[in-house]
C-alpha cells in the first residue's frame, strides 16, 4: 500500500465517521411525543399538577360517572322515571335482568377507577413539586381527595351490599386502589376490600380534604363546604344520624349556600347558591359521547332521543300541586321550544307526554347536579328525626322544602316513622331525575319498585355485578368474589 | 430552405472529415459463433465503445467495421442471450485486424448478479433465498399501477391487490405472516434507502398505496430477501421479508440509448356485479315473495298488521293497500312488468389508461447517467376513479478521481388519486348501485339523477360520484446520494444519504345533495406529509488469497429518522357547491394538527463471507438496532444470521456427471425482528390534553408505560436445494423455511382498578412454515426460436402458539385461536330444512337445528391460502416475443359479504341466489325461504353459508410483442422498434359467488383484516398496446 493510498483512506474513513457521527445516536432514538408528555413530567410545576386536577374532574364528565347511565339508571331503574328506548343493555338494567357482561355496569366501574386514578397520582405527586408551598399542595390534594371520596361513594353504593350501622360492616366492597398507577410496575391485582374499608376511606378523604381546602366552594369544584356536605351524606347512608345532621346544618349556614325559593331556580340558573357541587358539562369539553342525560331526557324533536319520562307511578303517587310532578302550562313545539326551562313547574308537556326540565339543554349544556342545598335540608331532616334532633326542627326543614314545591306544612304532629316517611318521600320528588332514587332505596332496605319490574332487599340485582371482565384479568378475584346471584 | 443548404454543405464536410485521416485508420473484421456448437450467430453487436462505432454480423456470423483509429482497440461482441465478451486487438494503419468470437450461451441463473442488503453478490455464491425480478420483465408487463405488483409470482411470496381500484392498497406477504397487529408488509428498501410504504391519505376514502409513487419504468430490478440469511442484516425489520429495488443506471462506455414509449388500454372489471343480480321482474317477485314470507311467519307484535284469522288476499282486501305497502312501508307497490335500471352499467366506465414514457441513459468513462420521465393517466373501470402519475428521475454518477465517485438517485413524482367511493360507505359507487333495488330509476325524466331513493339508505351513488370529490395528491421526493471510493482495489467506501419526502394533501368534498353531505354539505382537508432522513456508511473489503480463499467482509452504520405530521380540518354548511375550500364552511367540526409519529433508528451491521475453493461458503451476518420505538429497557436489539453454502456441483467428482451443471446444498438460522410495533410511541407512559373542564385545558394519563416493550422477535431456519442440469437449462431451487416469532405486539388487559384499559406488551407466538419451489426450464434455445418457462409453488401454512391469557384476538369473523392457524370463525351451515325451507346450522349436538342459539361458532378453516404460485412462459420467435403468466392460491376461504347483504330481502337488491330459494314443501335447495328482512329466521347470520372457496387461477398477463427488423427501423433512424398488446387478467377460474376471489374490502391487508369481500370492486381486466423505440 503506497503512502498516498494510505493517507487517503485514513481520510476518507475520517470523513466517514465523521459524517454519521453528525448524527448523534441518542438523538436518533430517544424521541418524545410533541402532542403529549411523560406522565411523570405532568408533575414537574404547580401548573402541571393543576391541569391534571382539572383532568380529573373532566373524569367525571365520563358516561360510567356524571355523563351517562348510572344518573339515569338511578331513576329509571326506581320508581321515578320510564326508559322506553330501544338500547338493550337499558331495557335489561330497568327489567333487572342485568348479567356480569353489562357493558354500561362495566362502564360505571371502569370510568370511575380512571377518575380514582386520576386524583391518584395527584395526591402521590404534587406534595414532591419542586417549590410548591403547603397551600398549593392542600388545594390539590384537597380537592383530588374529595373527587376521589365521590368515586368511591358511588362505586361502594352500586357494587357492595349496604352499610349497616353497628355492624363490622365486612361484607365485600370494591377493591381499594389508592396507589397511583402510571407504568405496570404498581400491583393492579387486588381483591374487593370490605364495605367498612371502603367508607372509611371516604371519610378520611373528606375528613383530610376539609383540613386542607379554604374555600367553601366554587360551585363546579370542591372546597369546604362541598366535601362536608358530602360528608354529610355518606353519614346518612352509615345512620350517623346527628352527624349528618350537624354536617349538613354547617354547610347551610355557610355563604354562599341558600335554598332558592323557586324548585325550577337551580336548572334555569347553574351558578344559582342552591348548587353546592355540580360536574360542569359545555358542548366544547364533552364531546364524543352520545349518551349524556338531555339526549335521553329532551323528547326528538327538540334534540334528544326522547328515552326517558317520568314514570306514571311517579306522577300517581304526588301530592295534587306538587310542581316537581305536575307538568307547566306551555305549549313548546319543535320550532319554539321555549326557555332551558319551559314553564314554572319541573315537567313540561310536549308531543303527548311529560318531560323533565331539568334536562334540557342540547348539546352537554346541562351541568350535572351532584349535591344542593335542597338535600342538605332533607339529609339534616332525616339526621334530626332519626337521631337525637328535635321533631320539631326536622318538621321545618321539609316544610321548607314543601312550601317551595307548591305544598303545605306537614302536620305539626308528626313525628316518627311516618316523618321519616316523608323525608324520603321529598327526596323521591326533590332529586328526581338527579340519580338519588335507587340508592335511598338501597339504604334504606325497601322494595325497588321499575317500570318493568320489583326487587326486594336480598335480591341478587340490588347490587351490579362486578364486570366479569375486571374478575378475570385480576388473579386476586374468581368467580367467588363475584356479587352472589351473577 | 435558406437554412437547409448551409446545413447540408457542412454535414457534407462532415463526412468528408473522416476520409481526411484514412491513412491512421484500419479495419476489423471476423467471425462471431455460438461457442458450444460453432454455428454463426447473425445479428450480434460488435461494438468499439471508445469509437462509438460499430456493426451488426450478417447471416454468415460475419461482420466488417472500416475507419477505426490504429492502435489498440477494445471490442466489445454482444448477442441477446449470450454473455457479452470483450477483447483488445491492436488495429494496423491502413491494415486489417481480424478477431473472432465465440460467444457462450448465458443461462438463467449463470453469473447472475443479484442486490442483496448493503452489496451485490453473483447468485451461485448466495446462501440466502433472493428472488429476483429483472428488468427484462418488468419492461414486458406494460403497466403497473404498483411496483409490488411485479412481486406475483415470486415463490415464497404472496401478492395481493385489496381492489381493482386504480391506486389500491396491495398486500404483500414473504413466506407467511410474521405479526399480527404489527405490520405484516416487508420493508422496501429503495437504492439502498429504506422507504414509507405504508398507505397514506383516505381519511374519508381509501388510503393510496404509497408505493404507487414509484414508477416501474424506472426500474432495473426487484429482489425479494427472505429468511434470516439474507434478511438478518437489516434486523429489527427484516422478520416481514426485504424488497430491494434498484432503479435504472447508465453504464459506463454504453452508447447513448434514448427509448420513449407509449402505450394506451382499456380498463374493465374482472366480474361484474350485474352478471349475478336479479334483474327488475326477477327482483320484483322475488322480493314479493319475502313480503308474503313475512305476513306468514310475523310473530313481531304490532309489526305485521291485524293478521289474526286473515289470509294475505283477505287483509289486503280489508285494508284496500298492498302488505308490502300498509305494513312493510315499502315506497310502492311492485310495478306490473318491472323496468331494470342498469345501475352496475352506469357505474361503472370504460376505463382509459395512457402513459407515455422518455428516458435517455448512457456514459462515458467519466460519468453514467440516467434520465427519465413518465407520465400515465389510469382511469379506473369504476366511474369516476383515476390515477394519474408524473415521474421525473435522474440517476447520476461521476468519477471524480480515479478512486473515487459520487453520484445520485433521485426521483420527483406526483400523483393524484380520484377515488370513487368505494366498498362500505353509503355512496359507495359499485356499493349502492348494488344495493338499490333494480327497479329505481337512476335518472328523473328531465335528465338529471334521480337522488331520490325510497326503497333504503342506498345512494345514488352514479350521481354523487359526478358532484362529490374524494382526491388525494401526493408529491413524493425518493433521493440516494453517495460518494464511494476504493482507496485499494480490495477495499471500498460508501457514504449515503437519503431522503424521502411523501406529501399528501386529501381533499375530500361531499355535495349538500349527496347522502354524505346533507344536509349544507360536507368538506374536509388532510394535510399530511412523512418526512423520513437516513445517512449510511459502509465498508466492503473483498480479497481472494492464494487462489482459494475469498474472503468478503461489509460492516456499516445507518442513522434514520422520520416524521409524520398530520394537519386535518373539516367543516359543514358551505354557502353553494360552488364553495369548495373546507374554509367556505360555517361551521367547523374539528381541526387538529399534530405529529403523529416520530421515528428513530441507529443501526451498526456486519457480514462476513468466507468461500473455500469455490464450493463451501460460510456466511455470519449481525446487526445491532436502536430505536426510538422500544421501551428503556429493550432500546438496543441485537440480531444476526449464520448460513452455509456447499456447491457440490463444483466437486471434481460431479465433474464426471455431464448432466448435473449445478448442485447447490445451503442453509440457514437467524434471528430478526419487527420493530413496527405500531400505536405512538406505545412504550411511554402518556399523559394527553384533551381533558377539559369547563372549558379549561386538563391532563390525564391516557397510556401506560411499558418500558419493556420491544420488537417482535422472529427466530428462522431454512435449508435449500439448487439443481441446475443440462447446462442449467433445467434449474430447481427450492427451500424449506420454518420461522417462529416470539412476543407478537398484544394488548394486555388490565384490572380497570389501574385505571387503565390495557397495555401493549410482548406476549404470543405464531409459527409458519413450508417449501417453496422454483423450476425453470429453457424449453428450446434454438437461433429463430427460444422459449423458456418457469413454474413457481409455495406452500406454508401458520399457527398461533400462544395468546395472552390464551384469549383470542377477534376481528370480524376472524380470529386468532391458540393452536389454529390464523381462521374464520362463524357457525357451520347445514342447508334448509326442506318441509319449511327455514336455514339450518350444525347445532352444539351436531345435529342441524333451525336456531342459531343453539349452534357454535367454530373454527371454518383459514383466511391465507396454503399455496400460492404462478407459471410463466416466455417465447421469442425471430421479432415475435409473447410472455404469458398464470398465477393462483388456494387452500384458504373469503367471506363474501356482499352476497350476504344481496340475500337479506329488506328492500336492497337481489343475488341470483334468490331464485333457488325455497318455495314449497320438498324443495330441496340450499337457499333459505323468502322473509322480508330476514326477519323470522336469521338466516343471513354469519355462517358458513356465505364462506367461500377463495382458490382461484388466473391469466394475469399475455404480452405478444413483435420487434421490427433492425434493417428495417435503421433506415428511419431508430435502432429497435417493437409493438406489443397486452391483456392482463383475461381469465379468472374461481368458485366466488359475486366479485372477484382477490380483494379485501376497506383495503384491508393486515393478516386479521383480510378476506372479507364487500361491495370490494373487483380486480381490473385491462387491454393495451403500445410502442417502444429505441433510438
Amino acid at each position: 500500500m503506497s503512502y498516498s493510498t494510505t493517507l487517503r483512506s485514513l481520510f476518507l474513513a475520517l470523513a466517514a465517521v465523521g459524517l454519521l457521527g453528525l448524527t448523534a445516536c441518542d438523538q436518533t432514538i430517544d424521541k418524545n411525543p410533541e402532542q403529549s408528555l411523560p406522565i411523570d413530567q405532568v408533575f414537574q410545576d404547580v401548573s402541571g399538577a393543576q391541569s391534571a386536577l382539572t383532568g380529573a374532574y373532566s373524569g367525571l364528565q365520563a358516561n360510567g360517572v356524571y355523563g351517562g347511565f348510572p344518573v339515569m339508571a338511578a331513576d329509571f331503574t326506581a320508581d321515578v322515571a320510564n326508559f322506553s328506548g330501544s338500547f338493550t343493555t337499558w331495557q335489561q338494567a330497568a327489567a333487572f335482568n342485568i348479567s356480569s357482561t353489562h357493558g354500561p355496569t362495566a362502564n360505571i366501574w371502569a370510568d370511575h377507577y380512571d377518575v380514582i386514578n386520576r386524583t391518584n397520582l395527584i395526591v402521590d405527586n404534587a406534595p414532591g413539586i419542586e417549590g410548591i408551598s403547603q397551600g398549593q399542595v392542600d388545594n390539590l390534594v384537597g380537592q383530588a381527595k374529595f373527587i376521589r371520596a365521590l368515586s368511591y361513594f358511588n362505586l361502594v353504593r352500586w357494587f357492595a351490599q349496604p352499610y349497616e350501622p353497628g355492624a363490622s360492616n365486612d361484607q365485600p366492597g370494591v377493591i381499594l386502589q389508592t396507589e397511583g398507577v402510571a407504568s405496570t410496575e404498581p400491583e393492579f391485582d387486588k381483591p374487593r376490600a370490605s364495605v367498612g374499608e371502603i367508607y372509611q376511606q371516604i371519610r378520611n378523604d373528606l375528613e383530610d380534604a376539609l383540613s386542607r381546602l379554604e374555600v367553601e366552594g366554587e360551585r363546579i369544584r370542591a372546597g369546604r363546604a362541598v366535601a362536608n356536605a358530602l360528608l354529610a351524606k355518606v353519614s346518612l347512608y352509615q345512620g350517623r344520624w346527628d352527624e349528618a345532621a350537624a354536617r349538613a346544618d354547617t354547610v347551610i349556614s355557610r355563604d354562599p349556600f341558600t335554598l332558592s325559593d323557586d324548585p325550577t331556580a337551580p336548572y334555569a340558573n347553574e351558578s344559582n347558591p342552591e348548587i353546592i357541587f355540580s360536574v360542569s358539562f359545555s358542548s366544547i369539553d364533552n364531546s364524543g359521547t352520545n349518551d349524556f342525560m338531555s339526549s335521553f331526557y329532551l323528547p326528538g324533536d327538540l334534540g334528544g332521543r326522547g328515552d326517558i319520562n317520568p314514570l306514571s307511578q311517579f306522577l300517581n303517587d304526588a301530592e295534587a300541586n306538587d310542581i316537581r310532578a305536575s307538568a307547566s302550562n306551555v305549549t313548546v313545539s319543535g320550532t319554539n321550544p321555549g326557555p332551558e326551562v319551559k314553564g314554572d313547574s319541573l315537567l313540561y308537556p310536549f308531543d303527548g307526554n311529560l318531560w323533565t326540565n331539568k334536562w334540557t339543554l342540547p348539546g352537554f349544556g346541562d351541568d350535572a347536579p351532584v349535591l344542593r342545598v335542597a338535600e342538605m335540608y332533607l339529609i339534616r331532616a332525616e339526621g334530626l328525626a332519626r337521631g337525637s334532633g328535635s321533631a320539631a326542627d326536622a318538621r321545618a326543614d321539609v316544610n321548607a322544602i314543601r312550601n317551595r314545591a307548591g305544598l303545605s306544612d306537614v302536620s305539626s304532629s308528626l313525628s316518627g316513622q311516618a316523618l321519616i316517611d316523608e323525608i324520603i318521600r321529598q327526596r323521591r320528588y326533590e332529586l328526581a331525575f338527579e340519580g338519588d332514587r335507587r340508592h335511598d332505596l338501597q339504604r334504606l332496605e325497601r322494595p325497588i319498585t321499575s317500570s318493568s319490574g320489583t326487587i326486594q332487599p336480598g335480591d341478587a340485582q340490588r347490587i351490579l355485578p362486578i364486570p366479569a371482565r375486571a374478575i378475570e384479568v385480576n388473579d386476586a378475584l374468581d368467580q367467588s368474589s363475584q356479587n352472589p346471584g351473577y | 430552405m435558406k437554412r437547409l443548404i448551409p446545413s447540408l454543405v457542412f454535414g457534407f464536410l462532415l463526412l468528408l472529415l473522416p476520409g481526411l485521416s484514412w491513412a491512421q485508420q484500419g479495419t476489423i473484421t471476423g467471425t462471431v459463433t455460438e461457442a458450444e456448437t460453432g454455428d454463426p450467430l447473425p445479428g450480434a453487436t460488435v461494438q468499439i465503445p471508445e469509437e462509438g462505432t460499430g456493426a451488426a454480423t450478417d447471416a454468415e456470423g460475419q461482420y466488417r467495421i472500416t475507419g477505426v483509429p490504429a492502435g489498440e482497440q477494445t471490442i466489445q461482441v454482444s448477442f441477446v442471450g449470450f454473455q457479452a465478451t470483450e477483447r483488445t486487438v491492436n488495429v494496423p494503419a491502413g491494415g486489417t485486424v481480424r478477431a473472432n468470437f465465440e460467444l457462450q450461451r448465458q443461462t438463467a441463473q449463470l453469473d447472475e448478479v443479484v442486490t442483496i442488503g448493503y452489496g451485490e453478490r453473483e447468485r451461485e455464491e448466495l446462501t440466502g433465498s433472493v428472488s429476483s425480478v429483472s428488468a427484462g420483465e418488468i419492461e414486458d408487463v406494460a403497466s403497473v399501477g404498483s411496483p409490488e405488483e411485479l412481486l406475483s409470482g415470486t415463490a415464497g411470496v404472496n401478492v395481493t391487490s385489496t381492489s381493482g381500484l386504480a391506486g389500491q392498497a396491495v398486500s404483500v406477504s414473504v413466506r407467511g405472516v410474521s405479526s399480527l397487529n404489527g405490520n405484516s408488509q416487508p420493508l422496501y428498501v429503495v437504492d439502498g434507502t429504506p422507504i414509507t410504504s405504508a398507505a397514506t391519505g383516505g381519511g374519508f376514502g381509501q388510503a393510496t398505496n404509497a408505493l404507487s409513487t414509484i414508477s416501474s419504468q424506472n426500474i432495473q430490478s426487484i429482489e425479494v430477501l427472505k429468511g434470516a440469511a439474507a434478511t438478518a442484516i437489516y434486523g429489527s425489520r427484516a422478520a416481514n421479508g426485504v424488497v430491494l429495488i434498484e432503479t435504472k443506471k447508465g453504464s459506463a462506455g454504453e452508447r447513448r440509448s434514448v427509448t420513449a414509449s407509449y402505450q394506451l388500454g382499456a380498463v374493465t372489471s374482472t366480474s361484474d356485479f350485474d352478471d349475478v343480480l336479479l334483474d327488475g321482474q326477477e327482483w320484483s317477485n322475488a322480493h314479493q315473495d319475502a313480503t308474503r314470507g313475512f305476513f306468514n311467519t310475523c310473530n313481531i307484535p304490532g309489526a305485521c298488521g291485524p293478521t289474526t284469522g286473515l289470509s294475505l288476499e283477505e287483509f289486503e282486501g280489508a285494508i284496500g293497500a298492498p302488505y308490502e305497502v300498509a305494513v312493510l312501508n315499502t315506497p310502492s307497490a311492485y310495478p306490473e312488468d318491472a323496468e331494470t335500471f342498469p345501475w352496475l352499467d352506469e357505474a361503472q366506465q370504460r376505463g382509459v389508461t395512457q402513459q407515455a414514457n422518455v428516458s435517455v441513459s448512457g456514459g462515458d468513462e467519466d460519468t453514467e447517467y440516467f434520465i427519465s420521465g413518465t407520465f400515465s393517466r389510469d382511469e379506473g373501470f369504476v366511474r369516476n376513479n383515476q390515477f394519474n402519475r408524473f415521474t421525473g428521475r435522474i440517476n447520476v454518477t461521476q468519477e471524480a478521481t480515479d478512486w473515487l465517485d459520487v453520484g445520485t438517485n433521485t426521483s420527483v413524482t406526483r400523483t393524484e388519486n380520484f377515488q370513487a367511493s368505494s366498498d362500505n360507505n353509503v355512496s359507495g359507487v359499485l356499493t349502492s348501485a348494488a344495493l338499490i333495488p333494480p327497479i329505481v330509476p337512476i335518472r328523473n325524466d328531465d335528465g338529471s339523477f334521480n337522488f331520490n331513493n325510497p326503497w333504503n339508505i342506498a345512494a345514488n351513488s352514479i350521481g354523487e360520484s359526478e358532484v362529490n370529490n374524494k382526491n388525494i395528491r401526493n408529491w413524493r421526493i425518493l433521493s440516494t446520494t453517495f460518494v464511494e471510493a476504493q482507496p485499494l482495489e480490495s477495499l471500498t467506501l460508501r457514504a449515503e444519504g437519503g431522503v424521502d419526502a411523501l406529501i399528501v394533501d386529501d381533499f375530500t368534498r361531499y355535495d349538500r345533495r349527496t347522502t354524505d353531505g346533507a344536509p349544507t354539505g360536507f368538506g374536509s382537508q388532510i394535510y399530511e406529509d412523512e418526512r423520513r432522513f437516513s445517512v449510511r456508511g459502509t465498508a466492503t473489503y473483498s480479497r481472494t488469497f492464494a487462489n482459494r480463499h475469498d474472503v468478503n467482509i461489509v460492516g456499516g452504520a445507518s442513522f434514520e429518522d422520520s416524521r409524520r405530521n398530520q394537519v386535518f380540518a373539516e367543516a359543514q354548511n358551505f354557502p353553494s357547491a360552488a364553495f369548495r375550500n373546507v374554509d367556505s364552511g360555517s361551521s367547523p367540526l374539528t381541526t387538529a394538527a399534530n405529529v403523529v409519529r416520530k421515528d428513530g433508528l441507529a443501526s451498526f451491521f456486519t457480514r462476513a463471507t468466507y468461500t473455500l475453493d469455490g464450493k463451501y461458503t460460510l456466511e455470519g451476518s449481525y446487526r445491532r438496532d436502536g430505536s426510538s420505538r422500544f421501551g428503556d429497557e429493550n432500546q438496543w436489539g441485537n440480531f444476526g444470521s449464520a448460513s452455509f453454502a456447499y456447491r457440490i456441483g463444483q466437486e471434481n467428482f460431479m465433474q464426471q456427471v455431464g448432466w448435473v451443471s449445478n448442485l447447490k446444498l445451503r442453509g440457514s438460522i437467524g434471528w430478526v425482528g419487527n420493530r413496527d410495533i405500531g400505536g405512538f410511541f406505545p412504550q411511554f407512559g402518556l399523559a394527553s390534553a384533551g381533558a377539559n373542564y369547563n372549558e379549561v385545558p386538563g391532563v390525564t394519563a391516557a397510556q401506560l408505560a411499558n418500558p419493556g416493550l420491544k420488537w417482535e422477535s422472529t427466530r428462522s431456519i431454512e435449508a435449500g436445494l439448487d439443481l441446475g442440469l443440462v447446462n442449467d437449462r433445467i434449474f430447481l431451487s427450492s427451500t424449506y423455511f420454518r420461522s417462529r416469532t416470539n412476543d407478537l405486539i398484544t394488548d394486555r388487559q388490565l384490572p380497570f382498578n389501574s385505571g387503565f384499559g390495557s397495555v401493549t406488551q410482548n406476549r404470543g407466538e405464531l409459527l409458519n412454515e413450508g417449501i417453496e419451489a422454483q423450476l425453470e426450464t429453457q424449453n428450446l434455445v434454438g437461433e429463430d426460436f427460444q422459449w423458456s418457462t418457469t413454474f413457481t409453488v409455495t406452500w406454508k401454512q401458520n399457527e398461533v402458539q400462544e395468546l395472552p391469557g390464551g384469549e383470542p384476538i377477534l376481528s370480524g369473523q376472524q380470529r386468532a385461536i391458540e393452536g389454529e392457524e390464523l381462521s374464520w370463525f362463524m357457525l357451520e351451515y347445514a342447508g334448509v330444512n326442506p318441509d319449511n325451507g327455514r336455514p339450518l346450522w350444525i347445532g352444539t349436538d351436531g345435529e342441524p337445528t333451525s336456531s342459531p342459539s343453539d349452534a357454535a361458532e367454530s373454527v371454518q378453516g383459514g383466511i391465507l391460502p396454503n399455496w400460492t404460485g404462478g407459471f410463466s412462459t416466455t417465447a421469442n420467435y425471430k421479432g415475435f416475443d409473447l410472455r404469458a403468466r398464470l398465477t393462483f392460491e388456494d387452500g384458504h376461504s373469503i367471506y363474501n359479504d356482499t352476497r350476504r347483504f344481496l340475500m337479506l330481502y329488506a328492500n336492497f337488491g337481489l343475488h341470483e341466489n334468490a331464485l333457488d330459494r325455497w318455495q314449497e314443501p320438498g324443495d330441496q335447495t340450499d337457499v333459505p325461504r323468502a322473509v322480508f328482512g330476514d326477519a323470522a329466521d336469521n338466516s343471513t347470520r354469519e355462517s358458513t353459508r356465505f364462506l367461500e372457496d377463495g382458490g382461484y387461477l388466473r391469466l394475469q398477463n399475455v404480452t405478444l410483442g413483435y420487434t421490427l427488423p433492425e434493417s428495417l427501423t435503421r433506415q428511419i433512424g431508430v435502432n429497435s422498434l417493437r409493438i406489443y398488446f397486452q391483456g392482463s387478467n383475461l381469465l379468472t377460474l374461481d368458485d366466488t359467488s359475486i366479485g372477484d376471489p382477490e380483494g379485501s374490502t376497506g383495503g384491508a391487508i393486515s393478516p386479521l383484516d383480510r378476506g372479507v369481500l364487500f361491495f370490494t370492486p373487483p380486480q381490473a381486466r385491462s387491454f393495451t398496446g403500445g410502442i417502444e423505440l429505441q433510438l
